[in-house]
Order: structure tokens, then C-alpha cells, then sequence
């Protein structure tokens, strides 16, 4: 799947929500990427060093 | 990554509580550039993933560090449903999350921890998500998905009829081999058949796979595990 056809499923998901909660729904999928990213990457590094 | 967004300026959307109704265009915008962040960051968490997939498979990952991992990843999980639940309804979890494993499936990176870092968002999408791993090829994942939703307390008829749908989900439906997922689960091939003619029927009355229609689906979904559990439940 490419992205453009990502989003084309997203807006099709969402097409029963007006713009801004449309906004409000992709700035939400953006932070929790962000967030989820971040404590991966944490727990990756912790689990790593205690590997040796 | 990408501190600076959390940090929102005064152009920033509809989500700050001083800015006007901004014009369409300038929504639109802003649709582009939030579109264009959260491509990058499935990018970026999909290489996370793939760094916390080699790790696992690791001969170094003893079972406590193994489970340490599978626990914190599991905490991740609870937060992330907290987030998506504050704005989205059923449905749309689904979608979003079908949408994203979808991607990162077909640009051949592991789903392996987004599978079980959103499993707690929806049981729904956690079991489809199951046999789409199996259909792939990453047999692990499926098992490791459906590991948790066991841990979870969720009834294997549930996570079973969740898997059929994955089938329908996937569009490959009757030639979906997913012998080793329900052996997986300890369902026999008589009750498999039974489990999947079933699901069909059930898909076929809602008609959701004519309209991918997801309130539809997930109606339909719902009704497919809810079936599967009874019958697994009068063997």
C-alpha cells in the first residue's frame, strides 16, 4: 500500500467527520506515531543493555 | 522526533483555543502537513519495530528479559488506546489501525510490535490482525498477537472469528490458509470448517465485504465472534 492509498483509506474512514475533527483525528494518529515511537525506542535501548 | 510539533505555533489548527475559524485552504493545508508527519513517523516506527524484532529473536533475550520486553510494550499498548479513545469511536480504531498495519505489512516491515502495542485499542482488530500476519508469512507475529489477546482473557472463539474476518479483511478469504493459526489456538479442523462457514454466512447477511463499510464491519465482526464463541463453547 502506498501512502497515498493510506490516506485514501483514512479519509474513508473519516469521511463521516467534518474538517477540523478530521484535523483533529490525524494530529491524534501523529502524536500517539510520535509517542509510541519514543517509548519503543526506549524500551529497545533498556532491554539491549541488559542483553550485555 | 519531531519535538517541534508539540510546541504548536500560532498558525496551528482548530486544536488551539485562541485561533479563528481558519479558511478552508488553510485547513486543507494543514491536512497536507499532518498527512505528511505521520507518513515519516510509521517510517521511524517502523524501524523501531525492526530493531525490536531482531531483538527478539535474539539467542541473548532470555525468558525474563523477554517478558520484561513483552510487559513494557504491553503498557505502551494501554496508553495508546487511552489516546485514540479520547477522540475516535469504535470504527474508526479499527480503520486506523487496519490501515496502518496494512502499510507497514506491504512495505515488508514487521508488524510484529504494532500488532501488540495496539491490541488493547480493539480486541476486534487485534484478532484480524492475527491471521493477516499468518496470511504474510510472519507467522511469529500471529502467534505473539494472539498470545496476548489469550493473556488478555479474550475467548479464543472470539479471537478465532476475529481471525476469519482478518480472512475476509484481506480480500484473499476461502484461499486464506490459516490451518496453523487455529491449531495455534487448539480448534480442531472440524470446528474450523464450521467456524469459517459460519463467518462467511454471517459476512454475506451483513454484506460488508460488498461496501467496506466500516460500521458495517464491525457490526458484522462483532456477530462473527460472538457465533464462534458459542459453538467452540458447546464441544
Amino acid at each position: 500500500m502506498t501512502k497515498e492509498e493510506l490516506f485514501k483509506k483514512l479519509e474513508e474512514i473519516s469521511k463521516h467527520y467534518s474538517q477540523e475533527e478530521r484535523l483533529k483525528l490525524l494530529e491524534e494518529i501523529k502524536n500517539m506515531l510520535q509517542d509510541t515511537n519514543k517509548e519503543l525506542r526506549s524500551v529497545h535501548t533498556k532491554i539491549k543493555e541488559d542483553m550485555g | 522526533m519531531h519535538e517541534k510539533f508539540d510546541e504548536p505555533s500560532a498558525q496551528d489548527g482548530p486544536q488551539q483555543e485562541h485561533v479563528e475559524s481558519p479558511s478552508n485552504e488553510e485547513l486543507e493545508k494543514q491536512e497536507g502537513v499532518l498527512k505528511e508527519e505521520i507518513a515519516e513517523g510509521i517510517t521511524e516506527l517502523s524501524k523501531t519495530i525492526e530493531d525490536i524484532e531482531s531483538l527478539t529473536e535474539n539467542e541473548k533475550l532470555t525468558p525474563p528479559l523477554r517478558e520484561r520486553l513483552l510487559t513494557a510494550i504491553d503498557t505502551i499498548g494501554a496508553k495508546v488506546q487511552t489516546k485514540f479513545l479520547k477522540h475516535l469511536g469504535g470504527s474508526a480504531i479499527v480503520g486506523g489501525i487496519f490501515a496502518l498495519q496494512e502499510y507497514l505489512i506491504n512495505t515488508e516491515n514487521s508488524i510484529v510490535e504494532v500488532g501488540s502495542i495496539l491490541h488493547d485499542a480493539n480486541e476486534l482488530a487485534l484478532a484480524a490482525i492475527g491471521v493477516y500476519a499468518s496470511i504474510k508469512g510472519l507467522k511469529f507475529t500471529g502467534y505473539k498477537i494472539r498470545e496476548f489477546a489469550v493473556k488478555k482473557g479474550i475467548h479464543k472463539g472470539t479471537i478465532a472469528g476475529g481471525s476469519r474476518a482478518g480472512a475476509f479483511i484481506t480480500r484473499e478469504g476461502d484461499d486464506a490458509d490459516t490451518t496453523d493459526e487455529f491449531e495455534h489456538l487448539g480448534i480442531s479442523y472440524a470446528e474450523r470448517a464450521a467456524l469459517y462457514e459460519e463467518s462467511y454466512r454471517i459476512f454475506e447477511e451483513e454484506g460488508w465485504h460488498k461496501n467496506y463499510n466500516w460500521p458495517e464491519f464491525e457490526k458484522a465482526l462483532r456477530r462473527v465472534q460472538t457465533e464462534s464463541s458459542r459453538m467452540l463453547a458447546q464441544k
